[in-house]
Protein backbone atom coordinates (compact mmCIF):
# COMPACT_ATOMS: atom_id res chain seq x y z
CA UNK A 1 0.00 0.00 0.00
CA UNK A 2 0.97 3.76 -0.77
CA UNK A 3 0.06 6.59 1.15
CA UNK A 4 -0.49 10.04 -1.09
CA UNK A 5 -0.95 13.30 0.26
CA UNK A 6 -3.68 14.89 -1.25
CA UNK A 7 -4.24 18.71 -1.87
CA UNK A 8 -6.78 20.05 0.79
CA UNK A 9 -9.18 21.16 -1.63
CA UNK A 10 -9.90 17.65 -0.92
CA UNK A 11 -11.54 18.22 2.21
CA UNK A 12 -15.04 18.68 1.03
CA UNK A 13 -15.15 15.34 -0.39
CA UNK A 14 -13.81 13.89 2.67
CA UNK A 15 -16.00 16.09 4.19
CA UNK A 16 -19.06 15.18 1.89
CA UNK A 17 -17.91 11.21 2.17
CA UNK A 18 -18.06 11.57 6.06
CA UNK A 19 -21.58 13.39 6.59
CA UNK A 20 -22.91 9.71 4.65
CA UNK A 21 -21.78 7.54 7.42
CA UNK A 22 -24.18 6.09 10.00
CA UNK A 23 -22.56 6.62 13.45
CA UNK A 24 -19.65 9.04 14.86
CA UNK A 25 -18.67 9.94 11.38
CA UNK A 26 -21.37 13.03 11.03
CA UNK A 27 -20.62 14.21 14.51
CA UNK A 28 -17.01 14.28 13.53
CA UNK A 29 -17.79 16.72 10.11
CA UNK A 30 -17.21 20.21 11.69
CA UNK A 31 -14.12 19.20 13.33
CA UNK A 32 -12.37 18.08 10.15
CA UNK A 33 -10.50 21.31 9.07
CA UNK A 34 -6.92 21.64 8.55
CA UNK A 35 -4.83 18.45 9.33
CA UNK A 36 -3.66 16.65 5.70
CA UNK A 37 -5.54 14.28 3.67
CA UNK A 38 -4.53 11.19 2.20
CA UNK A 39 -5.55 8.45 -0.14
CA UNK A 40 -4.00 5.39 1.00
CA UNK A 41 -4.17 2.94 -1.99
CA UNK A 42 -2.62 -0.18 -3.80
CA UNK A 43 0.70 0.45 -5.21
CA UNK A 44 0.05 0.16 -8.46
CA UNK A 45 -1.42 3.06 -9.50
CA UNK A 46 -1.39 6.20 -11.67
CA UNK A 47 -1.55 9.74 -10.06
CA UNK A 48 -4.76 10.14 -8.30
CA UNK A 49 -7.11 12.43 -9.85
CA UNK A 50 -9.67 14.24 -7.66
CA UNK A 51 -12.07 14.79 -10.90
CA UNK A 52 -11.59 11.31 -11.53
CA UNK A 53 -12.33 9.18 -8.39
CA UNK A 54 -13.20 5.87 -9.92
CA UNK A 55 -11.96 2.47 -8.58
CA UNK A 56 -11.22 1.25 -12.12
CA UNK A 57 -7.90 3.70 -12.16
CA UNK A 58 -5.87 0.62 -9.58
CA UNK A 59 -7.70 -2.34 -11.13
CA UNK A 60 -6.33 -4.61 -11.84
CA UNK A 61 -3.75 -4.05 -8.70
CA UNK A 62 -3.64 -6.71 -6.14
CA UNK A 63 -3.66 -5.87 -2.69
CA UNK A 64 -4.70 -7.50 0.87
CA UNK A 65 -6.55 -5.00 2.50
CA UNK A 66 -7.39 -6.35 4.93
CA UNK A 67 -4.22 -7.42 6.70
CA UNK A 68 -2.73 -4.43 5.64
CA UNK A 69 -5.78 -2.41 7.65
CA UNK A 70 -5.83 -5.37 10.90
CA UNK A 71 -1.82 -4.13 11.00
CA UNK A 72 -1.81 -0.46 10.83
CA UNK A 73 -5.02 -0.39 13.44
CA UNK A 74 -2.69 -2.53 15.71
CA UNK A 75 -0.36 -0.70 15.29
CA UNK A 76 -2.04 2.45 16.52
CA UNK A 77 -2.68 0.77 19.81
CA UNK A 78 1.20 0.32 20.43
CA UNK A 79 1.55 4.04 20.25
CA UNK A 80 -0.88 5.44 22.58
CA UNK A 81 -2.47 3.48 25.66
CA UNK A 82 -5.25 5.35 25.84
CA UNK A 83 -6.00 4.84 22.22
CA UNK A 84 -9.71 4.24 21.58
CA UNK A 85 -10.95 2.93 18.13
CA UNK A 86 -14.61 3.51 16.75
CA UNK A 87 -16.56 2.02 13.65
CA UNK A 88 -19.67 3.38 12.27
CA UNK A 89 -22.04 -0.24 12.19
CA UNK A 90 -25.28 -0.76 10.26
CA UNK A 91 -26.99 -1.89 13.80
CA UNK A 92 -29.59 0.10 14.95
CA UNK A 93 -30.25 -0.02 19.48
CA UNK A 94 -32.69 -3.10 18.29
CA UNK A 95 -30.65 -5.25 16.25
CA UNK A 96 -29.31 -8.32 17.58
CA UNK A 97 -25.17 -8.07 17.40
CA UNK A 98 -22.39 -10.83 18.60
CA UNK A 99 -21.92 -11.47 22.16
CA UNK A 100 -18.47 -10.38 21.41
CA UNK A 101 -19.06 -6.93 20.34
CA UNK A 102 -18.17 -3.66 22.68
CA UNK A 103 -20.53 -0.70 21.34
CA UNK A 104 -21.73 2.59 22.14
CA UNK A 105 -25.37 3.96 20.84
CA UNK A 106 -25.79 7.64 20.52
CA UNK A 107 -28.29 9.24 18.33
CA UNK A 108 -28.97 9.29 14.66
CA UNK A 109 -27.83 11.99 12.95
CA UNK A 110 -29.91 11.57 10.32
CA UNK A 111 -32.99 10.00 11.49
CA UNK A 112 -34.37 12.00 14.47
CA UNK A 113 -35.51 9.73 17.30
CA UNK A 114 -33.38 6.52 16.03
CA UNK A 115 -30.33 5.24 17.69
CA UNK A 116 -26.67 4.31 16.32
CA UNK A 117 -24.52 1.67 17.52
CA UNK A 118 -20.82 2.58 16.86
CA UNK A 119 -18.46 -0.64 17.63
CA UNK A 120 -15.51 0.72 19.63
CA UNK A 121 -12.45 -1.08 21.02
CA UNK A 122 -9.59 0.22 23.41
CA UNK A 123 -5.91 -0.78 24.01
CA UNK A 124 -6.90 -3.13 26.58
CA UNK A 125 -9.03 -5.33 24.72
CA UNK A 126 -6.76 -4.54 21.03
CA UNK A 127 -5.66 -7.92 19.54
CA UNK A 128 -5.68 -9.08 16.16
CA UNK A 129 -8.69 -10.98 16.63
CA UNK A 130 -10.63 -8.27 18.02
CA UNK A 131 -9.09 -5.38 15.43
CA UNK A 132 -10.65 -7.91 12.76
CA UNK A 133 -14.07 -8.39 14.32
CA UNK A 134 -13.90 -4.60 14.57
CA UNK A 135 -13.63 -4.09 10.87
CA UNK A 136 -16.08 -6.70 9.79
CA UNK A 137 -18.80 -5.11 11.72
CA UNK A 138 -18.11 -1.62 9.97
CA UNK A 139 -20.71 -0.75 7.55
CA UNK A 140 -19.61 -0.19 4.38
CA UNK A 141 -20.31 3.18 2.21
CA UNK A 142 -18.60 4.31 3.34
CA UNK A 143 -17.39 2.23 5.95
CA UNK A 144 -15.71 5.03 8.73
CA UNK A 145 -12.79 4.06 11.13
CA UNK A 146 -12.18 6.85 13.82
CA UNK A 147 -8.60 6.44 15.35
CA UNK A 148 -9.34 8.75 18.37
CA UNK A 149 -8.05 8.46 22.69
CA UNK A 150 -9.83 9.25 26.14
CA UNK A 151 -7.62 9.80 28.77
CA UNK A 152 -9.51 7.12 30.98
CA UNK A 153 -10.71 4.69 28.60
CA UNK A 154 -12.97 3.29 31.52
CA UNK A 155 -15.06 5.95 30.64
CA UNK A 156 -16.23 4.28 27.91
CA UNK A 157 -18.48 1.40 29.21
CA UNK A 158 -19.51 -1.07 26.93
CA UNK A 159 -23.02 -0.66 25.92
CA UNK A 160 -23.89 2.91 27.30
CA UNK A 161 -25.89 5.76 25.53
CA UNK A 162 -24.07 8.54 24.47
CA UNK A 163 -25.94 11.66 24.11
CA UNK A 164 -24.50 14.89 21.98
CA UNK A 165 -23.58 16.46 25.14
CA UNK A 166 -22.53 13.45 26.86
CA UNK A 167 -18.58 14.52 28.07
CA UNK A 168 -17.66 11.32 26.74
CA UNK A 169 -18.51 12.07 23.55
CA UNK A 170 -17.39 15.34 23.32
CA UNK A 171 -14.14 14.36 24.35
CA UNK A 172 -14.03 11.22 21.62
CA UNK A 173 -14.32 14.06 18.95
CA UNK A 174 -11.96 16.21 20.65
CA UNK A 175 -9.18 13.95 20.73
CA UNK A 176 -9.86 12.61 17.21
CA UNK A 177 -6.64 11.92 15.27
CA UNK A 178 -7.04 10.28 12.10
CA UNK A 179 -10.21 9.29 10.40
CA UNK A 180 -10.99 6.69 7.54
CA UNK A 181 -13.24 6.97 5.35
CA UNK A 182 -13.79 4.11 2.11
CA UNK A 183 -13.71 5.70 -1.55
CA UNK A 184 -13.70 3.23 -4.72
CA UNK A 185 -15.79 0.49 -3.84
CA UNK A 186 -14.12 -0.04 -0.24
CA UNK A 187 -10.49 -0.83 -1.02
CA UNK A 188 -9.09 2.00 -1.03
CA UNK A 189 -9.27 4.59 1.98
CA UNK A 190 -9.28 8.37 2.19
CA UNK A 191 -7.65 9.37 5.82
CA UNK A 192 -7.74 12.51 6.92
CA UNK A 193 -4.80 13.19 9.95
CA UNK A 194 -5.48 16.41 12.71
CA UNK A 195 -3.19 18.88 12.58
CA UNK A 196 -1.46 17.85 15.33
CA UNK A 197 -1.15 14.30 14.60
CA UNK A 198 2.14 13.38 13.77
CA UNK A 199 0.99 12.74 9.56
CA UNK A 200 -0.12 9.20 9.51
CA UNK A 201 3.06 8.01 11.34
CA UNK A 202 1.24 5.68 13.53
CA UNK A 203 0.41 3.74 10.81
CA UNK A 204 3.83 3.28 8.91
CA UNK A 205 3.74 5.37 6.14
CA UNK A 206 6.60 4.82 4.39
CA UNK A 207 8.67 7.96 3.37
CA UNK A 208 7.91 7.64 -0.60
CA UNK A 209 4.29 7.80 0.22
CA UNK A 210 5.00 11.14 2.21
CA UNK A 211 6.66 13.28 -0.68
CA UNK A 212 4.36 12.57 -3.54
CA UNK A 213 2.13 15.01 -4.08
CA UNK A 214 -0.91 15.88 -6.57
CA UNK B 1 -2.64 -20.71 -42.07
CA UNK B 2 -0.35 -19.43 -39.00
CA UNK B 3 2.16 -19.12 -41.71
CA UNK B 4 -0.29 -16.32 -43.44
CA UNK B 5 -0.61 -14.95 -40.10
CA UNK B 6 3.07 -14.51 -39.38
CA UNK B 7 3.52 -13.10 -42.51
CA UNK B 8 0.84 -10.50 -41.60
CA UNK B 9 2.29 -9.64 -38.59
CA UNK B 10 5.36 -9.55 -39.24
CA UNK B 11 4.83 -7.40 -42.17
CA UNK B 12 2.90 -4.75 -40.16
CA UNK B 13 5.54 -4.26 -37.71
CA UNK B 14 7.47 -3.32 -41.03
CA UNK B 15 4.84 -1.15 -42.42
CA UNK B 16 4.05 2.53 -41.18
CA UNK B 17 0.52 3.72 -41.19
CA UNK B 18 -1.39 6.99 -40.60
CA UNK B 19 -1.69 8.47 -36.60
CA UNK B 20 0.38 11.05 -35.02
CA UNK B 21 0.55 10.42 -31.29
CA UNK B 22 1.93 12.91 -28.41
CA UNK B 23 4.71 11.84 -26.77
CA UNK B 24 5.19 10.78 -23.48
CA UNK B 25 5.18 7.61 -21.10
CA UNK B 26 2.40 4.71 -20.20
CA UNK B 27 0.93 2.40 -17.78
CA UNK B 28 -1.41 0.12 -18.85
CA UNK B 29 -2.70 -1.72 -21.86
CA UNK B 30 -6.06 -3.88 -22.16
CA UNK B 31 -6.45 -6.33 -25.05
CA UNK B 32 -9.51 -8.14 -25.97
CA UNK B 33 -11.28 -10.60 -27.49
CA UNK B 34 -14.57 -11.84 -27.20
CA UNK B 35 -17.55 -13.90 -28.97
CA UNK B 36 -20.34 -11.01 -28.09
CA UNK B 37 -23.16 -13.34 -29.54
CA UNK B 38 -23.06 -16.88 -31.16
CA UNK B 39 -26.09 -18.92 -32.62
CA UNK B 40 -26.57 -21.36 -35.03
CA UNK B 41 -26.96 -19.15 -38.10
CA UNK B 42 -25.27 -15.71 -36.79
CA UNK B 43 -21.56 -14.83 -34.87
CA UNK B 44 -20.37 -11.00 -33.11
CA UNK B 45 -17.20 -11.12 -32.36
CA UNK B 46 -15.30 -7.94 -30.46
CA UNK B 47 -11.10 -7.35 -30.95
CA UNK B 48 -10.07 -3.98 -28.70
CA UNK B 49 -6.73 -2.59 -27.71
CA UNK B 50 -7.16 -0.37 -24.85
CA UNK B 51 -5.21 1.82 -23.72
CA UNK B 52 -5.30 3.78 -20.13
CA UNK B 53 -5.58 7.65 -19.78
CA UNK B 54 -1.59 7.94 -19.39
CA UNK B 55 -0.95 5.35 -22.12
CA UNK B 56 -2.95 7.07 -24.25
CA UNK B 57 -1.11 10.70 -23.81
CA UNK B 58 1.80 9.15 -25.13
CA UNK B 59 0.79 6.29 -27.52
CA UNK B 60 -2.06 5.19 -29.95
CA UNK B 61 -3.44 2.05 -30.16
CA UNK B 62 -4.10 -0.47 -33.03
CA UNK B 63 -5.78 -3.86 -33.45
CA UNK B 64 -6.09 -6.45 -35.52
CA UNK B 65 -9.11 -9.41 -35.62
CA UNK B 66 -8.45 -12.71 -36.84
CA UNK B 67 -12.07 -14.74 -37.28
CA UNK B 68 -11.32 -18.85 -37.90
CA UNK B 69 -14.23 -21.03 -38.92
CA UNK B 70 -13.40 -24.58 -37.84
CA UNK B 71 -9.46 -23.48 -38.25
CA UNK B 72 -10.04 -21.63 -41.97
CA UNK B 73 -9.85 -17.93 -41.62
CA UNK B 74 -13.04 -17.14 -42.03
CA UNK B 75 -12.44 -13.25 -41.86
CA UNK B 76 -10.21 -10.19 -40.48
CA UNK B 77 -10.10 -6.31 -39.81
CA UNK B 78 -8.49 -3.86 -38.47
CA UNK B 79 -8.38 -0.46 -36.22
CA UNK B 80 -6.41 2.27 -35.12
CA UNK B 81 -7.55 4.46 -32.44
CA UNK B 82 -6.33 7.85 -33.80
CA UNK B 83 -5.08 10.13 -32.04
CA UNK B 84 -8.29 11.41 -30.07
CA UNK B 85 -9.03 7.97 -28.83
CA UNK B 86 -7.83 5.95 -26.67
CA UNK B 87 -9.49 2.86 -28.09
CA UNK B 88 -8.75 0.77 -31.19
CA UNK B 89 -12.09 -1.35 -31.69
CA UNK B 90 -13.84 -3.49 -33.96
CA UNK B 91 -16.93 -6.26 -34.43
CA UNK B 92 -17.11 -8.86 -37.23
CA UNK B 93 -21.09 -9.85 -37.79
CA UNK B 94 -20.85 -12.85 -39.94
CA UNK B 95 -23.28 -15.78 -40.83
CA UNK B 96 -22.47 -19.16 -38.59
CA UNK B 97 -22.99 -22.23 -39.59
CA UNK B 98 -24.58 -24.97 -37.07
CA UNK B 99 -22.40 -27.18 -35.51
CA UNK B 100 -19.40 -25.18 -36.50
CA UNK B 101 -16.67 -23.89 -34.30
CA UNK B 102 -15.42 -20.24 -34.38
CA UNK B 103 -12.32 -18.68 -33.08
CA UNK B 104 -11.01 -14.80 -32.71
CA UNK B 105 -7.77 -13.79 -32.31
CA UNK B 106 -6.91 -10.45 -31.95
CA UNK B 107 -3.35 -8.79 -32.83
CA UNK B 108 -2.49 -5.86 -29.98
CA UNK B 109 -0.56 -3.44 -30.97
CA UNK B 110 0.74 0.48 -29.72
CA UNK B 111 1.53 3.20 -31.87
CA UNK B 112 4.50 5.15 -31.66
CA UNK B 113 5.17 8.25 -33.68
CA UNK B 114 7.58 9.13 -35.91
CA UNK B 115 10.41 12.05 -33.88
CA UNK B 116 12.72 12.75 -36.85
CA UNK B 117 14.71 10.92 -39.40
CA UNK B 118 18.60 11.32 -39.30
CA UNK B 119 20.92 12.12 -42.15
CA UNK B 120 21.53 8.58 -43.11
CA UNK B 121 17.51 8.42 -44.00
CA UNK B 122 16.63 6.37 -40.64
CA UNK B 123 13.87 6.94 -39.02
CA UNK B 124 13.74 7.51 -35.31
CA UNK B 125 10.42 6.81 -33.13
CA UNK B 126 9.23 8.77 -29.84
CA UNK B 127 9.35 5.95 -27.23
CA UNK B 128 9.81 8.08 -23.79
CA UNK B 129 8.85 5.01 -22.00
CA UNK B 130 11.09 3.04 -23.27
CA UNK B 131 9.57 -0.07 -24.46
CA UNK B 132 11.76 -2.70 -25.43
CA UNK B 133 9.51 -3.83 -28.25
CA UNK B 134 9.96 -0.33 -29.75
CA UNK B 135 12.36 0.39 -31.74
CA UNK B 136 13.75 3.81 -30.39
CA UNK B 137 17.26 3.80 -32.38
CA UNK B 138 15.71 3.50 -35.92
CA UNK B 139 16.35 0.79 -38.26
CA UNK B 140 12.19 0.17 -39.47
CA UNK B 141 11.07 0.50 -42.60
CA UNK B 142 8.51 2.49 -43.07
CA UNK B 143 6.40 3.41 -45.75
CA UNK B 144 4.47 6.33 -45.34
CA UNK B 145 0.55 6.93 -46.38
CA UNK B 146 -1.53 9.61 -46.73
CA UNK B 147 -3.20 11.36 -43.25
CA UNK B 148 -5.05 14.13 -42.29
CA UNK B 149 -8.07 15.92 -44.28
CA UNK B 150 -8.62 19.02 -45.91
CA UNK B 151 -5.25 20.72 -47.02
CA UNK B 152 -3.89 18.41 -48.76
CA UNK B 153 -1.99 14.64 -47.99
CA UNK B 154 0.00 14.91 -44.72
CA UNK B 155 2.47 12.12 -44.13
CA UNK B 156 2.93 10.75 -40.83
CA UNK B 157 5.38 7.47 -40.48
CA UNK B 158 4.54 5.28 -37.03
CA UNK B 159 5.83 2.56 -35.80
CA UNK B 160 3.97 -0.32 -34.26
CA UNK B 161 4.72 -2.29 -31.08
CA UNK B 162 3.26 -5.55 -30.98
CA UNK B 163 1.78 -6.20 -27.86
CA UNK B 164 0.03 -9.47 -27.71
CA UNK B 165 -2.21 -11.50 -28.82
CA UNK B 166 -6.00 -12.78 -27.14
CA UNK B 167 -7.85 -15.67 -28.64
CA UNK B 168 -11.52 -17.37 -27.32
CA UNK B 169 -13.24 -20.20 -29.09
CA UNK B 170 -16.79 -20.45 -29.21
CA UNK B 171 -18.99 -23.20 -29.93
CA UNK B 172 -22.18 -22.97 -31.80
CA UNK B 173 -25.33 -24.21 -29.48
CA UNK B 174 -25.54 -27.96 -31.95
CA UNK B 175 -21.56 -27.63 -32.11
CA UNK B 176 -21.94 -27.74 -28.15
CA UNK B 177 -24.39 -30.32 -27.66
CA UNK B 178 -23.01 -32.78 -30.20
CA UNK B 179 -19.46 -32.41 -29.36
CA UNK B 180 -18.38 -35.75 -27.74
CA UNK B 181 -15.94 -34.11 -25.92
CA UNK B 182 -18.32 -31.79 -24.33
CA UNK B 183 -21.45 -34.66 -23.66
CA UNK B 184 -21.46 -34.09 -20.42
CA UNK B 185 -22.36 -30.02 -20.54
CA UNK B 186 -25.53 -29.01 -19.98
CA UNK B 187 -26.22 -25.48 -22.05
CA UNK B 188 -29.20 -23.50 -21.88
CA UNK B 189 -30.11 -21.06 -24.65
CA UNK B 190 -32.30 -18.77 -24.85
CA UNK B 191 -33.36 -15.91 -27.13
CA UNK B 192 -34.15 -12.53 -25.30
CA UNK B 193 -36.03 -11.92 -28.66
CA UNK B 194 -34.45 -8.73 -29.65
CA UNK B 195 -31.49 -10.14 -31.13
CA UNK B 196 -29.36 -11.71 -27.84
CA UNK B 197 -29.12 -14.49 -26.40
CA UNK B 198 -28.57 -16.26 -22.81
CA UNK B 199 -26.50 -19.01 -22.45
CA UNK B 200 -26.16 -21.29 -18.95
CA UNK B 201 -23.22 -23.71 -19.44
CA UNK B 202 -21.90 -25.67 -16.77
CA UNK B 203 -19.11 -26.63 -19.11
CA UNK B 204 -16.99 -24.47 -21.42
CA UNK B 205 -18.91 -23.06 -24.55
CA UNK B 206 -16.17 -20.66 -24.58
CA UNK B 207 -12.48 -21.72 -24.70
CA UNK B 208 -9.69 -19.50 -23.30
CA UNK B 209 -6.90 -20.68 -25.57
CA UNK B 210 -4.07 -20.83 -23.43
CA UNK B 211 -1.37 -20.68 -26.39
CA UNK B 212 -2.59 -17.16 -27.83
CA UNK B 213 -3.82 -14.98 -24.85
CA UNK B 214 -0.80 -13.22 -23.78
CA UNK B 215 0.63 -10.02 -23.41
CA UNK B 216 4.23 -9.73 -23.11
CA UNK B 217 4.61 -13.20 -21.61
CA UNK B 218 1.36 -13.35 -19.45
CA UNK B 219 -1.14 -15.92 -19.99
CA UNK B 220 -4.68 -16.58 -18.60
CA UNK B 221 -5.18 -20.19 -18.56
CA UNK B 222 -9.34 -20.25 -17.81
CA UNK B 223 -12.19 -17.42 -17.69
CA UNK B 224 -15.65 -18.67 -16.81
CA UNK B 225 -18.84 -18.23 -19.12
CA UNK B 226 -21.89 -16.08 -18.65
CA UNK B 227 -24.64 -14.63 -20.13
CA UNK B 228 -23.67 -13.04 -23.54
CA UNK B 229 -26.05 -10.04 -25.18
CA UNK B 230 -23.85 -7.22 -23.15
CA UNK B 231 -20.86 -6.34 -25.14
CA UNK B 232 -18.96 -4.65 -22.08
CA UNK B 233 -19.72 -7.48 -19.58
CA UNK B 234 -18.89 -10.40 -22.26
CA UNK B 235 -15.77 -8.68 -23.30
CA UNK B 236 -14.93 -10.07 -19.80
CA UNK B 237 -17.05 -13.09 -19.77
CA UNK B 238 -17.43 -15.02 -23.36
CA UNK B 239 -14.05 -13.85 -24.43
CA UNK B 240 -11.04 -12.79 -22.70
CA UNK B 241 -9.07 -9.32 -21.36
CA UNK B 242 -5.64 -9.55 -21.31
CA UNK B 243 -4.68 -6.49 -18.99
CA UNK B 244 -0.98 -5.54 -18.41
CA UNK B 245 1.31 -2.53 -17.30
CA UNK B 246 3.02 -2.29 -20.59
CA UNK B 247 6.37 -2.56 -19.28
CA UNK B 248 6.93 -5.04 -16.37
CA UNK B 249 4.17 -6.36 -14.78
CA UNK B 250 2.04 -7.72 -17.43
CA UNK B 251 2.48 -11.32 -15.98
CA UNK B 252 1.60 -10.56 -12.24
CA UNK B 253 -1.63 -8.49 -13.28
CA UNK B 254 -2.80 -11.33 -15.60
CA UNK B 255 -2.31 -14.10 -13.20
CA UNK B 256 -3.77 -11.44 -10.89
CA UNK B 257 -7.20 -11.12 -12.46
CA UNK B 258 -6.43 -15.37 -13.35
CA UNK B 259 -6.37 -16.21 -9.19
CA UNK B 260 -9.89 -14.33 -9.15
CA UNK B 261 -11.62 -15.93 -11.56
CA UNK B 262 -10.54 -19.04 -10.61
CA UNK B 263 -12.05 -18.51 -7.07
CA UNK B 264 -15.29 -18.44 -8.38
CA UNK B 265 -18.29 -19.68 -5.87
CA UNK B 266 -21.92 -19.30 -6.13
CA UNK B 267 -23.47 -16.22 -4.28
CA UNK B 268 -25.65 -17.30 -1.73
CA UNK B 269 -28.61 -15.05 -3.00
CA UNK B 270 -27.45 -15.26 -6.60
CA UNK B 271 -27.66 -12.26 -8.80
CA UNK B 272 -29.38 -9.58 -6.28
CA UNK B 273 -31.05 -7.93 -9.37
CA UNK B 274 -30.57 -5.34 -12.28
CA UNK B 275 -32.10 -2.53 -10.39
CA UNK B 276 -30.08 -1.44 -7.07
CA UNK B 277 -33.09 0.49 -5.69
CA UNK B 278 -35.18 -3.02 -5.32
CA UNK B 279 -34.38 -5.09 -2.00
CA UNK B 280 -32.51 -8.12 -2.70
CA UNK B 281 -35.15 -10.11 -0.76
CA UNK B 282 -37.65 -9.50 1.93
CA UNK B 283 -35.26 -9.71 4.74
CA UNK B 284 -32.91 -6.90 3.41
CA UNK B 285 -33.34 -3.25 4.58
CA UNK B 286 -31.46 -0.20 3.44
CA UNK B 287 -29.26 1.19 5.67
CA UNK B 288 -27.88 4.65 4.95
CA UNK B 289 -28.39 8.21 4.24
CA UNK B 290 -28.51 8.14 0.34
CA UNK B 291 -31.79 6.96 -1.48
CA UNK B 292 -31.64 3.15 -1.83
CA UNK B 293 -29.60 1.77 -4.19
CA UNK B 294 -26.93 4.98 -4.34
CA UNK B 295 -23.58 5.60 -3.57
CA UNK B 296 -23.98 5.76 0.09
CA UNK B 297 -25.51 2.85 2.14
CA UNK B 298 -26.12 -1.02 1.77
CA UNK B 299 -28.75 -3.41 1.81
CA UNK B 300 -28.51 -5.33 4.79
CA UNK B 301 -29.65 -8.61 6.35
CA UNK B 302 -29.99 -9.16 10.20
CA UNK B 303 -29.59 -12.52 11.07
CA UNK B 304 -30.06 -14.37 14.19
CA UNK B 305 -26.83 -14.93 15.17
CA UNK B 306 -26.53 -10.35 14.87
CA UNK B 307 -23.94 -11.42 12.49
CA UNK B 308 -24.92 -8.83 9.30
CA UNK B 309 -24.56 -8.93 6.12
CA UNK B 310 -24.55 -6.10 3.29
CA UNK B 311 -25.17 -5.98 -0.32
CA UNK B 312 -24.34 -3.07 -2.67
CA UNK B 313 -25.54 -2.41 -6.05
CA UNK B 314 -22.48 -1.51 -8.46
CA UNK B 315 -24.52 -1.69 -11.69
CA UNK B 316 -22.99 1.31 -13.55
CA UNK B 317 -19.58 0.48 -13.13
CA UNK B 318 -16.75 1.47 -15.50
CA UNK B 319 -14.84 -0.39 -17.86
CA UNK B 320 -13.01 -2.72 -16.90
CA UNK B 321 -14.97 -3.65 -14.37
CA UNK B 322 -18.94 -5.32 -15.27
CA UNK B 323 -21.62 -4.25 -13.36
CA UNK B 324 -21.63 -5.64 -10.13
CA UNK B 325 -22.81 -6.13 -6.23
CA UNK B 326 -20.69 -5.83 -3.62
CA UNK B 327 -21.16 -8.26 -0.91
CA UNK B 328 -20.24 -8.43 2.60
CA UNK B 329 -20.57 -11.67 3.82
CA UNK B 330 -21.52 -12.92 7.49
CA UNK B 331 -17.73 -12.63 8.41
CA UNK B 332 -16.25 -9.50 7.09
CA UNK B 333 -15.07 -11.06 4.02
CA UNK B 334 -15.59 -9.12 0.62
CA UNK B 335 -17.00 -10.58 -2.63
CA UNK B 336 -17.26 -9.09 -6.27
CA UNK B 337 -21.52 -10.79 -7.09
CA UNK B 338 -21.54 -11.16 -11.10
CA UNK B 339 -24.47 -11.26 -13.05
CA UNK B 340 -24.37 -14.83 -13.30
CA UNK B 341 -24.99 -15.39 -9.61
CA UNK B 342 -21.46 -16.42 -9.09
CA UNK B 343 -19.24 -13.99 -6.85
CA UNK B 344 -15.34 -13.82 -6.62
CA UNK B 345 -13.35 -12.26 -3.33
CA UNK B 346 -12.34 -8.87 -3.84
CA UNK B 347 -8.84 -8.03 -3.98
Amino acid sequence: MKEIQLENNAIPLFRERLRGSLGLGPYLEQHIAGGSLWVWAPEVSTPIDLGRLNEDIFYPASTDLESTLTNALLRYFKTDPSAVLVADTAYRLEHARPDSLQWFSLDSFHDPGQRRICAFLTGAAADEKAVEELVAVASPYPTTLVFTSLTHAADLTPGVYLDPRNAVLQDLVQAVKHVLVGVFDERTMLIWSSAGAPPLACLDVDAEGLHRRL
Amino acid sequence: MKLARMIMRTALMLVAAVVAAASARAQMVYGISAVVNLTDTTISTYSATELDYWADAYYDAYVEGYLFQNGWLYGWGSASSGSYSNIAYGYMNKPAIGGAVYQIESDHYVVAAYAYTDPYGTPYFSNPLGYYFLSTGGGSTDNAIPFGPADGPTYVTVQYGYLGTTAVRAYTPTALLSNGSLANATAEWSSNGDGTYNVNVSAPAYNILEEYNFLQAATVTSFPPCTIGEPRLCALWNGVRVLAEVALLAGAAVQGLYNVWSQRVPCPYGWPGDDGAVAPGPDWTWQGNGPPGSSEGNWVKNNPNGRQESLHPDLNHPAPKAPHWDYKDPGGKWWDVWKDGTMTPKK
